[in-house]
């Protein structure tokens, strides 16, 4: 008897170990295709090249949508299917320089959540002012220098990117400049208070709180991934993003599920935030 | 294949003949439980698109006769996967979980066995999809593996120390083979 006992408890916790070391694990998923950029077009400017990677997630289950319903009568506030803390996301890339000259080259994160999606080329703070600095992404742009036939890696780590969902989601539920949202520490927020729509064209206006604050378990998560890449000199952008999935509702398929089982994977219509500007 | 046979039916008789010598052992035989350190190691084509890593393994048998036994076994290796970039410095683990039988004799303080079995191995992420070496949504695989090591008998009769390696196969995962070595204690109840 001593022996079963002590052979099942040995037996019980190589399993355990095993099982818990299954439940953080990543998930990978290629981009579908490299972004090549830097050559010029025929007006002369340099091109940039611009890619999406719609997560693949699973239809919500009945259960959770009664869930979410209940949090969201009980916090008087839109609570999102995909939360911030669901997803832990990682976007991994590879810059390649083929040519002989060295070169340098930007990435500018951006993306959407199931509500809203953030383009900063939609959101115009000052019209009359042609020198005003444009609206940042909500992550990256940092020059990267390429040697002549090099090859660079680097990554957005699960911290940006948990910081770029909230700021999207500030900017866009909440109307939260978009300079004071990137600019500014969000990641460990709590809340944060929805203002009144900003008004450019309207001298002095000032944005007044509109509504109740959100809490964080009503922070939207980024569900799309885009990047845009803005390279000096023709290069070539090759992405992976890497997603633990802390609450399961990725889809066991990832990317093929969108040709496979398209009908599992929630489909998600995020309407672009604009800002003095029209949606294309 | 026929060369295969008589070498298997040779060694199978030189492990009969050592399991003659079995009633002078200063072994205790019946359930046992072993504890085993080592490396995995991949063979060709995978062995460039996965480095070799650490592996802990976990057995537990019983010795049916002096020279058969048999038990079930779990073990877990992790691995750096070097599929081109990206992604770059990413570990996966392996785990692999069966039952097989071990065919073996004993001299003195010396033994040796051969083993064989199969079960089911599982891998932690899709990172070598990208190498196509996991389909999507792919997670399990069949495992087979056989392989032979060497026993030494500490003074308790109890204890043992060896020295063991197996080669396993994974079909479902493009059928990659590797090989995995160990350092174990087992300890026979």
């Amino acid at each position: 008897m001593r022996v079963l006992v002590l052979s099942s408890t040995l037996f019980g916790l190589g399993l355990g170990l095993g099982l818990a070391g299954c439940a953080n694990d990543p998930l990978y998923i290629p981009a579908p295709m490299t972004m090549e950029a830097g050559t010029r077009d025929m007006t002369g400017m340099l091109t940039e090249a611009k890619a999406s990677l719609q997560l693949p997630i699973k239809t919500e289950t009945a259960s959770d949508l009664m869930k979410r319903t209940a949090l969201g009568a009980k916090l008087g506030v839109t609570v999102p299917y995909v939360k911030v803390g669901d997803l832990e996301i990682e976007v991994e890339w590879t810059i390649k320089n083929p040519g002989t000259m060295p070169g340098q080259a930007k990435i500018q994160l951006n993306g959407a959540n199931e509500l809203f999606s953030y383009d900063p080329t939609l959101i115009v703070l000052n019209p009359d002012d042609q020198e005003a600095p444009p609206t940042p992404g909500l992550d990256g742009d940092i020059p990267i220098n390429v040697p002549a036939g090099g090859t660079v890696t680097g990554l957005f780590t699960e911290d940006q990117l948990r910081e770029a969902s909230i700021d999207l989601d500030q900017v866009t539920r909440g109307n939260v400049n978009p300079f004071r949202a990137t600019l500014t520490v969000s990641k460990n927020a709590t809340s944060f208070q929805p203002l009144t729509m900003p008004m450019p064209k309207v001298m002095n206006y000032m944005q007044t709180p509109v509504g109740p604050a959100i809490p964080r378990e009503a922070f939207a998560a980024m569900t799309r991934i885009d990047l845009v890449f803005k390279p000096n000199t023709h290069m070539v952008l090759e992405f992976n993003v890497r997603v633990r999935d802390l609450r399961g509702i990725m889809h066991d398929l990832l990317l093929a599920a969108v040709t496979q089982k398209p009908g599992e994977l929630q489909p998600f219509m995020p309407v672009p935030y604009t800002v003095g500007a029209t949606p294309f | 294949m026929i060369r295969f046979a008589v070498a298997a039916a040779v060694s199978l008789g030189t492990l009969a003949a050592l399991g003659s010598a079995a009633a002078a052992r200063p072994a205790a035989s019946g359930w046992y439980t072993e504890g085993g350190l080592g490396a995995v190691a991949f063979l060709p084509k995978a062995s460039k698109d996965a480095n070799v890593g650490p592996a802990l393994d976990i057995r537990i048998g019983r010795d049916l006769f002096a020279w058969l036994s048999v038990g079930i076994s779990l073990a877990a290796s992790s691995h750096e996967a070097v599929v081109p970039p990206p992604p770059q410095g990413e570990w996966f683990q392996l785990y692999r979980g069966g039952g097989d039988a071990r065919i073996g004799g004993r001299f003195d303080r010396l033994a040796a066995f051969v083993e064989g079995g199969a079960g089911i191995a599982m891998i932690s992420s899709n990172v070598l999809g990208k190498v196509m070496i996991t389909d999507p949504g792919e997670r399990f695989s069949i495992a087979f593996h056989a392989g032979a090591g060497g026993e030494y008998q500490l003074e308790n009769r109890h204890y043992a120390v060896g020295l063991a390696a197996d080669g396993f196969l994974l079909p479902q995962f493009a059928a990659i083979r590797a090989i995995d070595a160990r350092l174990f204690l087992r300890y026979t109840y």
